[in-house]
């Protein structure tokens, strides 16, 4: 019928014209955080951006990025090496001694946790680790890089958690039967059969968590103490994220500094598409 | 006789598994007894209803212009989400013929989905508040949220509308309905439930999302928002400032309280909906 | 003899694999023609290229042509076939909505008011024999009607777009004997109105109520056989 020749047009049209500022959006985020790159990266201060030191408001300034990139390095790093373990374990329990609706529960509760934003992470890692930290005597103030650890684990041990777990259902949908009918317990299937076969999963799911990790501002920003040093356990230190989120709003709009940060930014950026694409990669391979 | 060997290794991951799992189930429990138990006596209908008071200010009073500033920067941002994320869906699942052009649009939502959200809210700072002039305000701080949500969004509604599709599309075809009918009278009645669902999943998502805000949408101190292009306090936001300032401990929990609460109705509303559920058309 | 639609030297691939291999086909007009063969020889397939609706499959090509309503298909323009015919599936598909709201699904499309669809509605539930099943309860939802009365539902939805031709995959494969049964004695009757082309892994069902059966292996026909007079069976010469 003519009505619906006609809206069936209009629909395809407008539909194909939205999705493709998908397109634009992508492009126009990349392009201005490379355009406000551009005017530190041109200066005469960009070799100071691989030094130690972090000083924009000083004369001569300089814009050492270094402590953050090890900060932002170090803590993802280690955070996702404790989750894992964790993670691998919990789903694996979980998956291997509930069933039905109790194991569905189980999951949306880990779902739940999951969606619990950042800053409620960060208050209780402060909360939980920080105040405690400072009354034993070896530390000053209880902000250190270990309590962002710890913190950041704790945040990404549910997205961890979800992924394998769902992996593991994949490998007990097929092969449960036979294990059962071999007579091998369940974790005997689960050791020797689903961590095997979902190794790739296991991986994908770590670097994930990974990327998560190295995005992530405001948990880590609460509990770190936010000072440009070198990261040491005890000590205070500072990630790429936090270093933005805290010193924006005092850049003067169009200033080194203010430019510097936006190159910081891109780093993180560039960091962060890498990982997503070799996980992609890592998928693509799994699908084969 | 005993063999020992293999015994540790799957025993060990008994061990391991099975005090993870206690740890993380400890830890869900502990996290909501504490923020409830330390906002009591704080967390009442004052708190809901007035705005910040005190020397220093937020000691005191309430949290309402964060509430009402969340729920403007979360409704801006789930109305853009949705309506990019629905026409990318559509045009993606019914109207692409071309397969390289959709190889490459779930390339790009991908990389979309892993960009920081910090750096949205550089990108927000720098498009939305500066060069389109939007101000701090809720739409700019609103838009770079649904930027942040809107990947996952498209995602879903993609795989709806496929599993409809694996069921309905060919039999609708074949009684000679066009796409936009099919659209219309086959795919909305049987997907808006899921896409309510996760409207309500996406919108937990912003609100609790901070990073992004920091830079286009908060402010410390603001009456609760009048216009789209007014600056507004943000819930999570306040919560950090209350704690990073010292300000008052017991409050920054309370709002953790709120926030939290919020959430957990969202939840509740995306279940209800189906998120959680098995696809109901399929029986 | 009255052709309805013939199929000329049709040879159909998905991506490199083939699957039918030069048929050649003509179905006669008012009668039942069945497709039967081991499972894998092509039959749906060959359904699926009839109604236009293989054209939906990814990596599917042809040669070859189908002619139809005083026109040529072949591979740029078979999907123009497709909404010229009912096609059933093995599966009933009714939407989980209201009997009438699906009976209205075509009527609807095509700009009907509500006084015509419903004229339809009803006229196409008596011809399938399911209108005094149901004319109580049309607001029912359409999921709830028994595995052979949604099979029934399908074929009367399908009929109100007033088609010639009746394609049908295994339509009687996920019912019992008794819901078969009644849907082949449907099927008898219809063969007045209608063309009926169905496929069938089940050689008594061909046997009882089909007037030509083709006999489908590896994507070629292997043989085709007529009956006359109900009785006497004649073999078709196979072009």
């Amino acid at each position: 019928m003519k009505k619906y020749d006609d809206l069936n047009k209009f629909v395809k049209h407008l539909s194909r014209f939205v999705s493709f500022f998908v397109f634009l959006i992508l492009s126009f985020i990349v392009l201005y955080v490379l355009i406000e790159s551009v005017p530190f990266i041109r200066s005469e201060f960009s070799r100071s951006f691989v030094s130690l030191s972090w000083r924009p408001l000083s004369t001569p300034p300089s814009f050492g990025i270094l402590p953050m990139l090890l900060g932002t390095l170090y803590v993802a790093i280690f955070a996702s090496l404790i989750a894992f373990p964790v993670a691998v374990g919990c789903a694996g329990a979980i998956s291997s001694c509930f069933t039905g609706k109790t194991k569905h529960m189980l999951l949306g509760l880990i779902d739940m946790l999951a969606g619990i934003p950042s800053v409620v992470y960060g208050l209780l890692g402060f909360y939980i680790l920080v105040k405690p930290l400072e009354k034993t005597a070896l530390m000053a103030t209880g902000e250190s890089i270990l309590a962002a650890i710890i913190t950041l684990a704790l945040m990404i041990v549910p997205y961890m958690v979800s992924a394998f777990a769902k992996a593991f259902e994949r490998t007990n949908e097929n092969y449960q039967m036979s294990a059962k009918a071999l007579g091998v317990s369940q974790w005997y299937s689960l050791t020797h059969l689903s961590l095997a076969h979902c190794k790739l999963d296991l991986l994908s799911g770590f670097l994930v968590a990974l990327s998560k990790a190295l995005g992530e501002t405001m948990a880590v920003m609460m509990v770190i103490g936010n000072s440009p040093l070198l990261p040491k356990l005890l000590g205070k230190g500072i990630t790429i994220s936090s270093l933005i989120a805290l010193e924006m709003g005092s850049a003067k709009l169009g200033s080194l500094h203010y430019h510097a940060l936006y190159t910081a930014g891109m780093l993180l950026l560039v960091l962060l598409l890498s990982i997503n694409g070799l996980v992609r990669l890592i998928e693509r391979r799994a699908k084969k | 006789m005993r063999r020992r060997k293999t015994f540790a290794v799957h025993a060990f991951i008994r061990v391991l598994s099975i005090t993870a799992f206690i740890a993380v189930l400890s830890f869900i429990f502990t996290l909501f007894a504490l923020v409830f138990v330390k906002s009591r006596g704080h967390l009442n209908i004052h708190f809901l209803t007035d705005s910040p008071k005190g020397f220093p200010l937020g000691s005191e009073g309430g949290i309402f212009p964060a509430i009402m500033g969340s729920i403007g920067f979360t409704w801006v941002a789930c109305v853009f989400s949705t309506f990019l994320s629905f026409m990318t869906a559509v045009y993606l699942q019914f109207y692409c013929s071309n397969g390289k052009y959709k190889q490459l649009m779930r390339v790009v939502i991908g990389m979309l989905a892993g960009i920081p959200s910090i750096i949205l809210g550089l990108f927000g700072y720098s498009f939305l508040v500066v060069r389109l002039g939007f101000g701090i305000s809720i739409l700019s701080g609103g838009l770079v949220l649904g930027l942040m949500v809107f990947p996952y969004m498209t995602i879903r509604f993609e795989r709806i509308f496929t599993a409809i599709a694996d069921r309905y599309e060919a039999g609708s075809y074949a009684m000679g309905v066009n796409t936009v009918y099919y659209i219309l009278h086959v795919v909305l009645p049987l997907a808006w439930r899921d896409m309510v669902s996760t409207m309500s999943f996406v919108s937990g998502m912003a609100m609790g999302a901070s990073a992004p805000l920091l830079l286009t949408g908060a402010v410390f101190y603001a009456k609760a928002p009048k216009s789209l292009l007014s600056p507004a306090m943000a819930l999570p936001l306040h919560l950090y400032h209350l704690l990073s300032e010292s300000i008052s401990l017991e409050n920054a929990f309370a709002s953790a309280a709120v926030l939290l609460l919020i959430l957990i109705l969202l939840n509740v509303l995306t279940w209800l909906f189906g998120y959680y559920g098995d696809e109901k058309w399929m029986s | 003899m009255d052709v309805l639609i013939r199929i000329q030297n049709l040879t159909s691939f998905y991506g490199e694999k083939k699957i039918l291999q030069d048929i050649n086909l003509d179905i006669r007009k008012n009668r039942i023609t069945s497709i039967i063969g081991p499972s894998g020889g092509g039959k749906t397939t060959l359904l699926m290229a009839m109604s236009g609706l293989a054209s939906t499959i990814p990596g599917f090509s042809m040669t070859g042509a189908i002619h139809y309503d005083e026109k040529v298909f072949s591979h740029e323009t078979i999907h123009e076939l497709v909404g010229r015919m009912a096609v059933l599936f093995q599966q009933p598909f009714v939407f989980p909505l209201s009997i009438d709201k699906n009976m209205s699904f075509a009527t609807r499309f095509e700009g009907q008011n509500k006084r015509a669809q419903r004229q339809i509605t009803e006229d196409r539930l008596k011809e399938v024999n399911l209108w005094d099943e149901v004319k109580d309860d049309l607001k029912m939802k359409a999921t709830k009607l028994s595995g052979g009365q949604q099979q029934r539902l399908c074929l009367a939805r399908a009929l109100t777009m007033n088609p010639q031709l009746l394609l049908l995959d295994e339509p009687c494969s996920s019912l019992d004997a008794q819901n078969a049964a009644i849907i082949e004695a449907l099927l008898l009757r219809l063969k007045e109105r209608y063309t009926i082309v169905f496929v069938t892994h089940n050689l008594a069902q061909a046997k009882r109520i089909s007037d030509d059966v083709i006999f489908l292996d590896d994507g070629q026909i292997k043989e085709a056989f007529r009956y006359i007079d109900g009785y006497s069976v004649s073999q078709i010469p196979i072009a």
